[in-house]
């Protein structure tokens, strides 16, 4: 599996968890959804250790572009990462109505962040790193 | 391969797409008090009523929206931003609401002058949009399905557009060729096929899987139909020029195949989404694929029905109910998402999320008022006196959209009740 392929079934494996959360939260069940969360919570933290640790480093020091497009990737990261600390706060809460209007923010600025990367940036990764992709898969945590 | 043209977070400042947004209400609300004064029926089609009231609403509502959308998309799509856009912008804005309230004066009046300095207004817009967005896609690196889609739609509203042009000149010399008619008509295909339609699928390529957590579009479907598509107009424009009824009748059947498989399409994508959340956006998406399948149905039957009236109901079903209805759907997303996003991004917490903004209840009136108008509309078609209830619905509908828009961005202006952030 090159990097646009391992990259984007995580970014679906993510999706489908925090979509499986959002909804157990507009049944109300709590319990449930307060497991389902943590695991989407878990999920995203660990596709961006993925990039912020592994991928972008070894893409900047390979293209030399540190202030590039993985600069504008990790910002992002920043914002979904508070906006997952927000949501987390909502569902301690049992405020659904907040949890639920985050939720419509988020999951735009999710889809658009991954959009960028699958349309763009991981393509650009496999480019450049040829055959080393695999390589670098395989090494991901 | 790589140079600093790569911007994945240039988007562009709020003001820029929100005056697009703002002001397309604005001429659908002018469109409906222009049917309670001056549109007595929409029969005679080629009533100089008729197309200022056409207009009012194609460009005034959905060119102007499209616009907006397109300096928004383009650099999460391409990964470029418009050149120079914080005077494009408010230029090409600028030139389409004043061309299109002089054309609007000019075709009313039957001013010959005064159209062709309207046309030349619009024309500016357009071209200047049109050159700014080329040069800026040269240097895009990923040339997407949704990228073809707006060459695409760019390139059939060129020939829209040298087709008006040819139209107001005609006007202007008082002389109507042989070709008139076969003119008008590809004008109109164009138009609504190429420039609106292409340019909705190659936004819903996008818009589908962001906002509703959605499976992509088929790949052979993204890869080929706008390709297709244009392939298809030309065919049809050039069996009108021949006038060969046969060739366009087959032209026709495969536009609304590769049409209604969009729709479909769409409609098993928000079927299957993973999101359950329902929104009046979803009402919205729903509502507009039907219309589109609706106007395929009716304009394929009526090439044995051949009633007039059931014409002029196809454009009003494609326009109103299927066009205006994505679009007012997507901008119930689009606007408050970016006034949490640039709130946000300019360090301001405990903001309103967007369900607060605008408020499902008043999305949800303001559907039903825009199903109402459609429908008032359609039956204004075959009946004339439908006129007051047709303005009066689409006053009342644009009227609750605009109140509703500037609901959800103003807070963005004022910035009542915000708390910065502080560092």
């Amino acid at each position: 599996m090159n990097i646009s392929e391992f990259m984007a079934d995580h970014h679906r494996a993510c999706d489908d968890e925090y979509v499986k959360a959002e909804g157990l939260v507009v049944d109300q069940n709590w319990v449930e959804a307060n497991t389902s969360f943590a695991n989407a919570y878990a999920d995203f933290n660990l596709h961006f250790k993925r990039e912020e640790e592994t991928l972008f480093p070894a893409f900047e020091e390979k293209t030399g572009m540190a202030g590039g497009p993985t600069q504008v990737m990790r910002s992002e990261h920043v914002r979904m990462r508070a906006t997952l600390d927000e949501l987390k706060n909502h569902l301690e809460a049992q405020d659904k109505d907040k949890f639920l209007g985050l939720s419509e923010s988020f999951m735009i600025l999710v889809q658009q962040h991954n959009m960028k990367e699958e349309q763009m940036l991981y393509s650009m990764m496999d480019k450049v790193f040829g055959a080393e992709s695999e390589n670098l898969v395989k090494q991901l945590p | 391969m790589f140079n600093s043209s790569l911007s994945l977070d240039q988007a562009p400042p709020l003001k820029i797409p929100l005056r697009f947004f703002i002001t397309s209400p604005i001429f659908g609300l002018l469109a409906g008090l222009f049917i309670l004064g001056f549109v007595s029926s929409l029969q005679a089609r080629s009533s100089l009523s008729v197309v200022v009231f056409t207009h009012l609403i194609t460009l005034g509502f959905l060119a102007m929206t499209m616009l907006g959308a397109m300096f928004q998309m383009l650099p999460v799509t391409a990964g470029v931003t418009l050149k120079h856009q914080q005077i494009i912008a408010p230029m090409v804005h600028g030139l389409l609401t004043a061309g299109l309230l002089l054309f609007a004066y000019a075709f009313y009046n039957y001013q010959p002058t005064l159209m062709i300095v309207a046309m030349a207004m619009l024309l500016s817009a357009f071209l200047v949009f049109v050159v700014a967005t080329i040069s800026t896609l040269k240097n895009a690196k990923n040339i997407t399905p949704t990228i073809k889609a707006f060459i695409g739609a760019l390139a059939s509203l060129l020939v829209a557009l040298l087709l008006a042009g040819y139209l107001v000149l005609s006007h202007v010399n008082t002389g109507f060729s042989e070709y008139h008619q076969a003119v008008v008509y590809t004008h109109i295909i164009f138009s609504l096929l190429g420039w609106i339609a292409m340019l909705i699928i190659g936004v819903s390529y996008q818009v589908i899987p962001m906002f509703y957590v959605a499976d992509a579009y088929p790949k052979l479907y993204t890869k080929y139909a706008i390709k297709v598509i244009f392939i298809l107009l030309v065919g049809l424009g050039f069996s009108l020029i021949i006038d060969n009824p046969s060739l366009y009748l087959l032209f026709k059947v495969f536009v609304a195949l590769v049409l209604a498989d969009y729709a479909i399409s769409t409609i098993g994508l928000l079927l299957n989404r993973k999101r359950k959340i329902i929104d009046t956006t979803t009402y919205y998406w729903y509502f507009a694929m039907l219309m589109l399948l609706a106007s395929i149905g009716l304009s394929v039957a009526n090439e044995w029905l051949h009633m007039a009236q059931l014409n002029t109901m196809v454009v009003v079903v494609f326009i109103y109910g299927f066009a205006m209805s994505v679009i007012t759907g997507m901008m119930y997303k689009i606007v408050p998402f970016l006034v949490w996003f640039h709130l946000t991004n300019e360090g301001y917490m405990s903001m309103p999320t967007m369900h607060e903004l605008i408020g499902k209840k008043l999305t949800t009136i303001q559907f039903i008022l825009h199903v109402l108008t459609l429908l008032s509309l359609a039956i204004f078609a075959f009946d004339s006196s439908f006129q007051i209830a047709t303005g009066v619905l689409m006053v009342l509908s644009n009227a609750l959209l605009l109140a509703n828009l500037i609901k959800g961005s103003k807070i963005y202006f004022t910035k009542r009740g915000l708390q910065k952030m502080s560092f």
